[in-house]
């Protein structure tokens, strides 16, 4: 984030500084970026030679430095807001790879055996130390400039790498020091570490100025390079490249690489050659699963969590959240589960008790409105067996006086067989009444069977005064239906019509039964004149054993309730200024079915 | 006037115990006349003819009881049986004390049913009988003068006639004279049926 900020400010000042240049400068503006890992006056001090070169030689255009450490370079790279760069092998092979950059040369050091093996990592330890192998570095404390020091880290962990050693893992410390890198070698001089990377023929410029003395510091496992005019500990890699970048275009590098290889060797000795080959460090990246080879689990996990500790945190805190909120869903699912689950069996036990309790309450209804039948029955029942009795005494009486004549004898006895079918039928119709089970749905004329109700129902209650409403218009009324059932409903509200009538005094007040044809099927009802029922009677009368009769059971209008239900019709009370209009509707019958 | 004369009426609303009864009493002799409503019979009923009514108790429209209130009201003396299939004892009482002639539960045995018509309908015989001497006698007591009628109701009395002269303020030769007319126009032989004709007439007639 910081360095964000910085690379931004820094931009910004080039470009104020660019800008302001612009105007007096017709030359065009080519920003080559130097990997600034000693510093930036460092950096644009080291390199100056080689832009006064390019500015002298290439006309028309403006070279500028821009020194950039490791991370503002690799941003300036990938947002192209720079047209060269001048970095070491290490960090150009990273580009080459990630950002599409292409070398145009590459420096020709003095001490270098070629362009192609100039650099190398020394290990430098103590002169006395016992260490010999890199293999004696195990749990040691070496020092390092970064983890990103291409000559002062990466090429000696290579060799660490190959001879067993792994960096991270196996040393007792890896200390990054950062630069000048000569404080490596002394910190390793003055006991601070067991050992030290530097970049090679540092050792012997230390020496060479005084700030070692022979015989201090030793090179660790030097490596035989015939050539080479100092030690080093791993092999040698490519100078510094000098790199256009993906968006440069071609025209400009020709001219650029053309500049530098031309250039005249600097006082110092550098110059540029022609690029080396950077595919040696294609081992080294996979030795150390750099760059293509990155293995971010392994190396870069410690600091990867480092940086994004924030983030990761919050993440790990969000993840703990959804854990637990997870857990919980979990736990209430399960719970709910339980719970449903102990519902639907305890449904079903009611379900079960509830049908057991209908199939009772279904007979005892029978039986209850039997109860309530019972004068009918008593009287359908009686007044054949009289009128036999009757009939026979005659007979028997006319034999006895003599007199024969056969026509009156013949209708005594057609009389007497008659009223014997007669109560037969009765008790027929009291048997399918009473019987308990499956009602017998059949095709009836709903009319004629409401009709023989309601005379059943005078024959009852002679008092009654029923009038019909309607009836004359209806014609074939057919519906699927148990007749016997029907009837016993029909009868159930004409009962409640004259109870309620009768308690207030009014039995012989008109009770209107009509028929009408209503939504695909017919309507049955009958109207009295009982007086109100509060909203709270209505509510309650299909209750079972709920009652406003002193003497009743309340089963008739729950049963009723219960056998117009099962025949998928409905049966609704209604409050009317005199009394209630009681009243079910069956669906009429399909055509042919 | 004899039992052959009698008619019994039947009426039921059903229409087979209607027929059953009609044709039992039928079978015993009797004349019948069977009929649905009480409607029907006080519209045919014409009040001279003896006999009885079976009546059933329990009718849509106008019930037994209604009925027998109905013929009070017209001074309908006709003997009535009721018949209830429920064995109601409140209302047999009632119906009793209302001046029923009897109140019999359906199904009743053909022999009660007959025993109770028979009674019935001598009763009824004996009333039209009564109602006939009744009309008798007032018919010939109209025949006194008022002297006469006068004497007739002392000698009824049991007056003699020494006192009867007295309270009239007459003769006794004229009190004999007046009773020999009376007896003569009364077709009577002695002051005893003086006595028995003017109680049968009851009141005695507005004087004048």
């Amino acid at each position: 984030m910081l360095n964000l900020q910085k690379s931004i400010f820094m931009l910004a000042w080039l470009v104020a500084l660019v800008g302001g240049a612009w105007a007096t400068d017709p030359r065009q503006l080519v920003r080559v970026a130097v990997l600034a890992d000693k510093g930036a006056a460092a950096a644009e001090q080291e390199w100056a030679y080689v832009l006064d070169w390019l500015n002298r030689d290439v006309p028309g255009y403006r070279f500028v430095i821009v020194a950039l450490d490791h991370p503002e370079l690799r941003q300036a790279v990938h947002e192209g807001s720079v047209d060269f760069l001048i970095t070491n092998a290490g960090n150009y092979g990273e580009f080459e790879y990630s950002e599409g950059v292409s070398r145009i040369a590459t420096l020709d050091s003095p001490l270098a055996l070629s362009p192609s093996h100039a650099v190398g990592s020394a290990i430098v330890v103590r002169a006395e130390s016992g260490l010999n192998a890199l293999a004696d570095l195990k749990g040691r404390h070496l020092l390092a400039a970064s983890h990103e020091a291409f000559c002062c880290y990466q090429i000696a962990a290579r060799e660490l790498v190959l001879a067993g050693v792994d960096p991270h893992k196996d040393l007792g410390r890896l200390e990054y020091t950062g630069f000048p890198i000569q404080s490596i070698a002394l910190a390793v001089r003055d006991g601070k570490a067991d050992a030290g990377i530097v970049k090679t023929c540092l050792f012997e410029q230390m020496i060479a100025s005084g700030a070692l003395q022979p015989g201090e510091l030793r090179v660790l496992a030097p490596q035989d390079i015939p050539g080479f005019p100092c030690e080093t500990t791993s092999r040698l890699y490519p100078d510094w490249a000098f790199a256009a970048l993906k968006g440069t275009p071609g025209d400009l590098s020709r001219r650029v690489a053309v500049a530098l290889l031309e250039m005249p060797k600097s006082p110092d000795g550098h110059g540029w050659a022609i690029p080396a080959h950077y595919a040696v460090l294609d081992g080294l990246f996979r030795d150390l699963k750099l760059g293509r080879y990155a293995n971010p689990q392994r190396e870069t996990l410690q600091e990867f969590m480092h940086r994004h500790r924030y983030p990761l945190l919050a993440m790990a805190l969000l993840l703990f959240f959804w854990l637990i909120h997870t857990i919980r869903v979990d736990y209430l699912v399960m719970r709910r589960t339980r719970e449903l689950q102990r519902m639907h069996t305890e449904k079903e036990h009611m379900a079960e008790t509830m049908r057991e309790r209908q199939q009772a309450l279904d007979h005892a209804g029978r039986l209850a409105v039997l109860g309530g039948m019972a004068s009918a029955i008593a009287h359908e029942l009686k007044q054949p067996l009289a009128a036999i009795e009757n009939f026979a005494r005659g007979i028997d009486r006319r034999i006895e006086a003599g007199r024969l004549d056969p026509e009156p004898l013949r209708d005594g006895c057609n009389e007497i067989a008659l009223q014997s079918q007669r109560a037969d039928a009765t008790i027929e119709r009291i048997r399918n009444f009473a019987r308990k089970g499956g009602s017998t749905m059949q095709s009836v004329n709903l009319l004629a069977y409401v009709r023989e109700a309601v005379e059943l129902f005078e024959v009852a209650h002679p008092e009654a005064n029923i009038q019909w409403l309607g009836m004359a218009r209806q014609g074939e009324t057919r519906v699927r239906a148990d007749p016997i059932q029907i009837q016993q409903v029909t009868f159930n509200l004409l009962k409640n019509a004259i109870d309620a009538q009768g308690a207030q005094g009014r039995a012989k007040a008109p009770i209107t039964v009509c028929l009408e044809r209503e939504a695909q099927g017919y309507r049955v009802g009958v109207r009295d004149q009982g007086g109100n029922l509060t909203e709270e009677q209505v509510a309650h009368l299909f209750e079972p054993f709920f009652t406003t009769k002193s003497d009743g059971l309340g089963l008739g209008l729950a049963l009723s309730k219960w056998i117009i239900d099962a025949h998928g019709g409905m049966l609704t009370l209604t409050r009317e200024a005199a009394g209630v209009c009681a009243s079910f509707w069956l669906p009429e019958e399909a055509a042919h079915e | 006037m004899n039992e052959q004369d009698a008619l019994i009426y039947i009426v039921d609303d059903d229409a087979a115990m209607r027929r059953s009864l009609a044709y039992l009493l039928d079978s015993a002799g009797w004349r019948t006349q069977a009929l649905a409503s009480g409607r029907e019979f006080l519209d045919s009923y014409d009040g001279h003819v003896p006999g009885c009514l079976v009546l059933d108790v329990m009718m849509p429209l106008m019930g037994g009881m209604e009925i027998q209130l109905s013929l009070g009201e017209r001074a309908i003396g006709l003997p009535i049986i009721f018949l209830s299939a429920h064995g109601d004892l409140p209302m047999a009482v009632q119906a009793m004390k209302r001046g029923a002639f009897d109140f019999l539960e359906k199904p009743c045995k053909d022999h009660v049913l007959l025993d109770a018509v028979g009674r019935a309908v001598r009763q009824s015989i004996k009333q039209c009988l009564d109602r006939q001497q009744l009309a008798a006698a007032r018919e010939r007591l109209k025949l006194l003068t008022s002297r006469e009628r006068e004497v007739a109701e002392c000698l009824a009395a049991g007056e003699n006639n020494k006192t009867i002269a007295r309270r009239l303020d007459i003769s006794d030769k004229t009190v004999q004279v007046h009773r020999q007319h009376a007896m003569e126009k009364l077709g009577v032989h002695s002051t005893a049926e003086i006595a028995r004709l003017i109680l049968l007439a009851g009141e005695p007639p507005p004087s004048g």
